[in-house]
């Protein structure tokens, strides 16, 4: 038996397998299965309120409903492919593969980081670029298993001024201040480091 | 005069002391502003316009055609080093130069797209000094529908860079085509898909879902992973760049220019089309296509040749017909009028010390775009032996950055964020992202093409193949398509077979 993968379902407990295949049926048909429903639902959904325009020919919802009929095409040929592919699996009575992960793959960072970038996107406004993008470059350096004190401190803030400098002070970017008070401390910071 | 001695001419003036300087002084902008993912080339032309205000019109547009001919390489610097392409063109670097980067051989692929955009950028130029005239009035036949037909046979090279998945990347390239569709449409000014948040009606900008798709997705996978940007190989990291090397991407590099040359002098068509068309095609020449993607020379040296050969051709229409082509040729249309030059067929009788100048400084700038893309491509490539989290850190802030800067809204902020977080699961279930981008870019071109067309010959959808030119494209399109899916579904056909036979192979 090969590392990384199971000699045929008729090796494993007869439930186990079952259960194995029903979810990598649903699995396989999830994606296609969703993809139709958008195709069929979102053109209902194209404009806020009902089209008032008589045009001659094609109107703005042509092109865009053109692509919704073919999303939902593709998806139920995707079906079918999927259904025949796990029909002639069965009937050739393969291996169940299991996906063999080439690294190591940590989700519980990846969720971890993508909970920070969202973090990030609902600071910046409100906190203002100078602190949100320290506390970032500080937290995700913290995620990424730096834990020198120095070198933490030195890359989130040189890091950020150079940011600040390249983009605020030569490209002349206007990257959010912040609100409030953090207005006022991002003002001043600016001032401080010249770029005001 | 002829024209040998017209661009001997040129040369003579672009040799000058103050010309030369200004040409290096673009290039370097170019190069760095095109590597900046974000802070696109046509961005860094349009800050340096008003600084050409003081400079003669000669100089004016060398200082810009540099930045434009530097910036359409930069952006594959980027591409190839970190897998985030600094401008949309350099999107096909991505999928060989980047796993080329990952094997170690991140040298070697620097080295090649090097070379490839230089020898396409030369030939371009080469084009554009004996060729204008002929290609110009080519052009001029070009209305809506051949625009329209030549967007398309950039959508359908996406079946060529789909592997043996056409549905799924047809699948994605619609869902990307969907997207584009997002906001005020073109013609009657109807918002779609906005579900009542006025941002919305603006759009979603490309630059916003690529830089998402590519950057974002690629640095959560960066920390996930722990993966140690450093060349893991030492072998191949110190492997010495032989000629042979590049002698083996001769005809890559050459089928590259060819199109380039060709699909630059096409009102719209631009760099991203030609790079993607090139891969497409080569993709199908080449003996190795069928493991394109996965780090394959020729992959990256057909769009690079590809992408910088439309920068020469793209100056034809501009200059013979006035025609800005491109954002970027646009810019120089504006720097020529306000510095008082009308482009146009007058132009060559007028002023052709000015227009072989020119001539001279693109074929110039493309020999010096050498030097100033490996000081670059140095200065990045130190970047690899930073520490994954803090590299990971600054190419999210470099991307919100870029994201932000496109129209200085923190929706757009918002909307890269959301395509990361989709680019990550596309990359964990292996759903194809590539011709999702190429819809968001091609989709709302294809789409004012398509309906201009219709509204032009009173809604006769005929006109797409009874037009010579256009009908010629799409029976292209149709040829390139057959030609990309027929292994896939001879393969398909005789698994049919053998499964009916009761033989499951």
């Amino acid at each position: 038996m090969s590392e990384g993968r199971i000699e045929g379902a008729a090796a494993l407990p007869r439930n186990t397998a079952q259960k194995r295949r029903g979810l990598n049926v649903a699995a396989r048909l999830a994606l296609p299965g969703g993809l139709l429903a958008l195709g069929l639902i979102l053109p209902s959904y194209m404009f806020d309120r009902p089209l008032r325009i008589r045009a001659r020919g094609l109107g703005p919802d042509a092109w865009p409903g053109l692509f919704l009929n073919a999303i939902a095409v593709i998806a139920l040929l995707w079906i079918i492919a999927e259904l025949w592919a796990l029909y002639a699996e069965g009937k050739r009575k393969r291996a169940i593969p299991v996906v063999e992960q080439a690294e190591t793959y940590d989700y519980s960072k990846a969720a971890a980081a993508i909970c920070l970038l969202l973090a990030f996107g609902w600071m910046l406004p409100i906190v203002g670029f100078p602190i949100a993008a320290t506390l970032f470059i500080l937290c995700w350096c913290l995620l990424g298993g730096i834990r020198n004190p120095v070198a933490l401190l030195l890359v989130s803030a040189l890091g950020m001024l150079t940011l600040l400098w390249v983009f605020m002070g030569l490209a002349l970017m206007p990257l959010s201040r912040g609100a409030g008070v953090f207005d006022d401390f991002s003002v001043w910071f600016l001032r401080l480091v010249r770029i005001y | 005069m002829n024209t040998f001695e017209l661009l001997g001419m040129g040369f003579q003036n672009a040799f000058a002391l103050w010309a030369l300087l200004t040409i290096v002084t673009g290039l370097m902008l170019g190069v760095i502003a095109g590597a900046l993912p974000g802070v696109s080339f046509v961005n860094a032309m349009a800050m340096a316009l008003p600084f050409t205000y003081s400079m003669a019109p000669t100089q004016a547009m060398l200082f810009l055609g540099a930045i434009y001919v530097g910036g359409v390489f930069g952006g594959s610097i980027s591409a190839i080093i970190i897998n985030v392409p600094g401008t949309p063109a350099s999107l096909p670097a991505c999928w060989d130069g980047y796993p080329m980067t990952q094997r170690g051989e991140v040298r070697k692929a620097l080295a090649v797209a090097i070379l490839a955009s230089a020898v396409g950028g030369l030939t371009s130029a080469l084009v554009l000094s004996f060729a204008a005239a002929p290609f110009a009035t080519f052009a001029l036949r070009f209305s809506q529908p051949e625009f329209f037909a030549a967007t398309i046979l950039g959508l359908i090279s996406v079946i060529a860079i789909s592997k043996d998945r056409p549905l799924v990347s047809l699948m994605s390239l619609s869902l990307g085509i969907v997207i584009g569709t997002v906001g005020v449409d073109p013609i009657y000014g109807v918002a779609r898909f906005t579900f009542g948040v006025p941002a919305m009606q603006s759009g979603i900008n490309f630059v916003v879902v690529m830089i998402g798709l590519f950057a974002v997705s690629e640095v959560i996978d960066l920390i996930a992973t722990n993966r140690n940007l450093r060349p893991s190989n030492a072998a191949n990291a110190n492997a010495r760049i032989r000629f042979r090397d590049f002698w083996d991407v001769r005809g890559a590099i050459a089928r590259g220019s060819g199109i380039g040359s060709i699909l630059g002098v096409i009102p719209g068509a631009g760099a991203t089309p030609g790079a993607v068309i090139a891969y497409g095609i080569e993709k199908q020449v080449s003996r190795d296509g069928d493991k394109f993607g996965t780090g394959i020379m020729a992959g990256l040296a057909a769009p690079e040749a590809a992408k910088n050969a439309t920068t020469g051709s793209a100056m034809v229409p501009l200059l013979t017909l006035g025609i800005p082509g491109s954002a970027a040729t646009a810019i120089m249309l504006a720097a020529m009028m306000l510095h008082g030059v009308n482009p146009g067929p007058l132009l060559f009788l007028n002023d052709p010390t000015m227009v072989y100048t020119i001539f001279a400084a693109m074929i110039l700038a493309n020999i010096l775009m050498i030097f100033a893309g490996i000081g670059v491509a140095q200065f990045f490539s130190t970047l690899m032996k930073t520490p994954p989290a803090v590299l990971g850190a600054f190419i999210i802030l470099l991307s919100i950055i870029g994201a932000y800067g496109v129209r200085n809204n923190i929706f757009d902020v918002y909307v890269c964020l959301f395509f990361g977080l989709v680019g990550w699961g596309m990359k964990r279930i292996g759903f194809p992202t590539a011709p999702l981008v190429l819809g968001v870019i091609l989709g709302p071109l294809a789409e004012r093409y398509f309906m201009t067309s219709l509204a032009n010959y009173n809604q006769d959808w005929t006109v797409f193949f009874t037009r010579p030119i256009s009908g010629t494209i799409l029976g292209l399109a149709a040829v390139f398509a057959i030609w990309s899916l027929w292994p896939v579904l001879q393969a398909r056909y005789r698994a049919v077979v053998l499964l009916l036979a009761g033989r499951p192979g």
